[in-house]
């Protein structure tokens, strides 16, 4: 999205919702990504030790899907580099093969004498509505 | 070295500050074919990118995380039987600066910012939490990415 299409401050309320957003952690593509990293962790990797582990699956790394956290809210906003701080807490795994549904809302907007800012809590969720990983969002407004 | 720590915690944390030492500073590659392909996997859109000279928020730290495969791999090599777990728990990133995609190459320096002594039902382990600094070319501070891990002993 580009930069003429940034939400203003001023037309977001505390309680707004972003568009929900459903991704599947694809095979193919998930092991593109692990060769681009150049990933050594087998638990990203191998399912037969990832299953050694107690895991049902081999386990996406938080890295990869921390990836589409910043975007979903950049891309709500319309401005790619708008995002100035993300805390994130990993609940469960995310395996591969499976489909998470990413939803977020605005939970807090600030401003004092020289900022302007919004918290978006992004929670992302399995098929069946269970958390897998919940991330604070905060944008920064000129 | 913290003086309220416990022997094993400050005994511990010497040994984790040998492995992380022994790292040193990286330096993190930043070229259009890379970014390119990140783009394409994570659903980014690369023409955007290149117009804007900015980075994916999620770019950077995609490629720093490796830093913590090979001080795991170096945990399990140089203090074997010292850890047998690893769980990544948490992380807080904070931006102090654009990301942009001419301004490379940037550096990454990786040090322990906190331990904890801590158990549970499945025994004992250390909170421990790792920081990764980015820096720019001229050693700006642009990026602090912290890491919580659970390391089980």
């Amino acid at each position: 999205m580009g930069f003429d299409n940034r939400l203003r401050f001023e037309d977001i309320q505390e309680g707004d919702r972003l568009p929900e957003a459903r991704l599947r952690m694809d095979r193919e593509t998930y092991l593109a990504y692990n060769r681009l990293v150049r990933e050594i962790n087998p638990l990203h990797f191998d399912q037969a030790y990832a299953r050694r582990l107690g895991f049902r699956e081999i386990v996406v790394a938080g890295v990869y899907t921390f990836s589409f956290i910043p975007k979903m809210v950049e891309d709500w906003v319309g401005d790619s580099g708008a995002v100035g701080r993300i805390e994130i807490q990993y609940r469960n795994p995310i395996y591969l093969g499976d489909a998470i549904v990413q939803k977020a809302s605005v939970r807090k907007k600030s401003a004092d004498q020289d900022n302007k800012w919004i918290e978006c809590e992004v929670m992302v969720e399995d098929e069946e509505g269970n958390p897998l990983t919940r991330a604070v969002v905060t944008v920064e407004f000129s | 070295m913290d003086e309220t720590k416990t022997g094993s915690a400050q005994a511990f944390q010497a040994k984790l500050q040998e492995v992380v030492d022994a790292i040193g500073v990286k330096t993190l590659p930043v070229d259009l074919d890379l970014l390119k392909e990140y783009c394409r996997l994570t659903g980014h859109d690369f023409a955007h990118c290149q117009a804007r000279d900015l980075l994916p928020t999620g770019f950077l730290m995609t490629f720093t995380s490796p830093i913590f495969s090979e001080m795991f791999l170096a945990f399990f090599v140089k203090l074997p039987k010292l850890i047998k777990g690893v769980i990544h728990t948490a992380s807080q990133v904070e931006f102090f600066g654009p990301l942009r995609l001419g301004a490379g190459p940037y550096r990454e320096k990786l040090a322990i910012r906190n331990l904890e002594e801590k158990s549970g039902k499945k025994g004992n382990y250390w909170a421990v939490d790792f920081e990764v600094s980015l820096m720019d070319p001229e050693d700006r501070k642009i990026v602090s990415d912290v890491h919580q891990f659970f390391l089980r002993v």
